[in-house]
C-alpha cells in the first residue's frame, strides 16, 4: 500500500440522497468499536468489492467510493491493514477521539470522497 | 392534495410535484380521480417533507442488519417544526437517517461542510460546522422544540452562506 492507494468505502443506501452521500457514511458506527471497514483498492476493483459485500446476508451498498491512504493520514487516522477477514480488508482506526472529532474527520474525509465521485453505482 | 413522481432522464432521480386540487374519493375511503386540478408546482428535489416521508419507510436493521428505524410520529414532528422555524432563504439540506434512530441534516456550502445530527427524542439538535480548507470549526446543540434553537441555527447557516458570496466576487 501506498500513499495513494485507495481505501474502498460501500455506502449504505439509506446513506445516499439524490446522489450524494452522508459523512456518516466515512466514520464508525456504534457497532464498528471506532474502526470504519475499507478494502485495499491496490488489491481489488470497485465493482468485485461491492459484489462480494453485498453477496452477504443483509448487506446493501447504493456504490463504492473511495478515500486515499494519504488522506487518511493528512487527518491523523492510521490505516490497520488487518486483512481480516478477507486479505483485502483494512481498517481506519478512530479510535481514541472524541464524538466531535471523530465527525470532523469523517466530513473531511466524505469531502475527499465526493471530489473523486463514485467510482462504482449499483446500477451500472 | 396529492404528490405525483416522474423519472427525470437527465438526473437519473424520481422529480416530485405537488398537485392541489379536489380528488374523489371511493366508498373505502381511498383516493380516486381528480375532480379539478387547481395548482401544479414542481417540488424542490431536496424538499423536506418529502424526504422525511421517504425516511419513513426505513425498517429496523436497515444498516447491514443494524440501525434503528425512526419513528414516524417524531418524523412527522421534525417535518412540521422545519416547516415553521427553518429560514426559507436558507439552502434546504440534505437528510440521512442516523444509526440510532435520529435525523442527520448536511450542508455543503463552499469550504464549509455543516451537519446537524437531530435526537428525536431529546428534540435537539448537534450542530457542526467544519471548514475543511483550514480547519475551522463551529459547534452548537441547539434545542429545537423552541422557536430560539432555530434562529440560532438559522442565523449560524446565514453567516456562512454570506461567507460564501464574499469569497466569490468574480461570480458575482
Amino acid at each position: 500500500m501506498n500513499s495513494e492507494t485507495l481505501l474502498l468505502r460501500q455506502v449504505n443506501p439509506g446513506f445516499v440522497q439524490l446522489g450524494r452521500p452522508t459523512s456518516q457514511a466515512f466514520r464508525p458506527t456504534p457497532k464498528d468499536e471506532c474502526l470504519l471497514s475499507v478494502d485495499d483498492g491496490s488489491l481489488i476493483q470497485p465493482k468485485a468489492s461491492w459484489e462480494r459485500f453485498t453477496r452477504e446476508p443483509d448487506r446493501h451498498s447504493a456504490g463504492v467510493m473511495a478515500v486515499t491512504f494519504a488522506e487518511c493520514s493528512g487527518q491523523e487516522l492510521p490505516v490497520n491493514e488487518d486483512r481480516v477477514p478477507f486479505p483485502e480488508h483494512c481498517s481506519i482506526d478512530f479510535n481514541g477521539l472524541s464524538e466531535s472529532s471523530i465527525r470532523k474527520k469523517a466530513k473531511a474525509l466524505a469531502r475527499h470522497a465526493v471530489e473523486r465521485d463514485w467510482l462504482y453505482r449499483e446500477s451500472q | 392534495m396529492t404528490l405525483g413522481a416522474f423519472a427525470n432522464y437527465n438526473t437519473g432521480h424520481d422529480e416530485y410535484v405537488l398537485i392541489q386540487g379536489i380528488v374523489r374519493k371511493d366508498r373505502n375511503n381511498r383516493l380516486g380521480r381528480f375532480e379539478s386540478i387547481e395548482h401544479v408546482t414542481p417540488l424542490d428535489p431536496l424538499d423536506v417533507t418529502l424526504r422525511l416521508d421517504e425516511l419513513a419507510k426505513l425498517e429496523d436493521g436497515w444498516l447491514d442488519g443494524k440501525g434503528k428505524a425512526p419513528a414516524k410520529e417524531k418524523l412527522e414532528w421534525i417535518a412540521a417544526t422545519f416547516e415553521s422555524s427553518f429560514d426559507t432563504g436558507l439552502s434546504l439540506p440534505h437528510l440521512y437517517p442516523t444509526a440510532e434512530g435520529g435525523v442527520q441534516a448536511e450542508w455543503s456550502l463552499n469550504d464549509w461542510e455543516v451537519s446537524l445530527d437531530i435526537d428525536l427524542e431529546k428534540r435537539e439538535g448537534s450542530y457542526q460546522a467544519l471548514n475543511v480548507k483550514d480547519g475551522t470549526c463551529k459547534e452548537l446543540i441547539l434545542p429545537l422544540e423552541d422557536r430560539e434553537g432555530w434562529s440560532r441555527l438559522n442565523e449560524a447557516l446565514r453567516q456562512l452562506e454570506i461567507e460564501n458570496v464574499e469569497e466569490r466576487p468574480s461570480e458575482l
